[in-house]
């Protein structure tokens, strides 16, 4: 079946869900889902050192959010603090927040059940993908679904795969896995850089998480490290 | 020796749930908001700072629990990172020069 193309661009028209948007929506995936699939094998190998592979696996399908799932690992030693685990999930996903907010003036007309059962799946790359091309004027929410049936497979793929890899009783200090963690991290604050006011609330960040760690027991600094910054990035009067 | 995929402890469970519902949320919270009220910029410039300053936190943090050879790598990322553009090739130098470090000087 091909999809009309009819003007979508205005909000008063209804959103659509078509087959073709899925398929455009999974091509435009392709690149960026063979450059994450070292991602989830590194997220597999090195979370082998903290837990079983069977909870790697389950974890990548069921949360399906490398950052989380990374920031994470360092806090899963038994007995495990589950309310800084969840905690430390809403924070570091609370980006996603913003990023429905900005596909919400798209979705117009479009059954909320699809809606809420498709941002289920949403991750940064998919929405990137999605946003640009409901900007361009394509408002087909199938794009969204297209993004996850090429992100989901790979991901979970990719743990199994590092999982057993990391099971074979390699020592993960020595091959520089906390390089690894962190360097996820490093770059990915690299990435979102976005100008000169970025840099006062990550300093805020830094010097809060420094102090927490030096007067407060646990992971805390997440915590305090990610309200420094939102409240100094708040306290700034322009963007 | 076939890996065992079907170990997976009951407090394990909880959290992986736990993470996963506390990550929905995220996921369908903006398209919620948005059919009551606006998400003010205000809030938008605190949610997006607020990502970065985890993001932040959980660095400095594996720098303090570190090693010179996690600073090394570390820095080595950062620098690639800022030079190139190429998360996977940044980290994967970094890693590379504090493994061979730690297999030579271990």
């Amino acid at each position: 079946m091909s999809a009309p193309a009819p003007d979508t661009t205005s909000a008063a028209t209804p959103a659509s869900f078509t087959r073709a948007g899925i398929w455009h929506g999974m091509k435009l995936t392709l690149p960026y889902s063979v450059s994450a699939f070292p991602f989830g094998l590194a997220f597999g190998a090195a979370a082998v050192a903290f837990m079983s592979p069977g909870e790697a696996a389950l974890m990548s399908a069921l949360v399906f959010a490398g950052s989380a799932q990374f920031a994470v690992l360092s806090l899963w030693v038994a007995p495990l603090p589950l309310i800084a685990i969840v905690l430390t999930t809403l924070l570091v996903n609370a980006r996603h927040v913003v990023m429905g907010a900005a596909l919400h003036p798209f979705l117009t007309g479009l059954p909320r059940w699809l809606v809420f059962a498709l941002s289920g799946g949403m991750t940064d790359g998919g929405w990137a993908i999605t946003l640009q091309e409901m900007m361009r004027g394509r408002r087909d929410l199938g794009i969204l679904l297209g993004t996850i049936i090429m992100q989901w497979p790979i991901w979970v793929g990719g743990t199994v795969l590092g999982a057993v890899i990391g099971s074979s009783g390699l020592d993960p200090k020595r091959w520089g896995f906390d390089v690894l963690i962190a360097g996820v991290f490093a770059t990915a604050v690299v990435g979102m850089y976005r100008g000169r006011t970025d840099v006062l609330p990550w300093l805020a960040a830094a010097a809060a998480t420094i102090a927490t760690m030096l007067w407060l027991p646990g992971n805390w600094y997440i915590l305090i490290g990610g309200l420094a910054a939102g409240l100094t990035g708040l306290l700034r009067r322009a963007d | 020796m076939p890996i065992d995929f079907s170990d997976i402890g009951s407090a394990a469970l909880i959290a992986i749930v736990g993470m996963a519902a506390a990550t929905y949320l995220t996921r369908i919270t903006g398209f919620w908001l948005m059919g009551y009220v606006n998400i003010t910029p205000a809030v938008e410039r605190f949610l997006r700072h607020m990502a970065g300053g985890v993001l932040v936190a959980i660095v400095v943090a594996a720098a303090v629990n570190g090693d010179a050879t996690t600073w090394l790598g570390l820095g080595i990322t950062v620098v690639i990172m800022l030079l190139a553009k190429r998360p996977l090739t940044a980290i994967l130098i970094g890693v590379g020069v504090a493994a061979l470090l730690r297999h030579f000087w271990p």
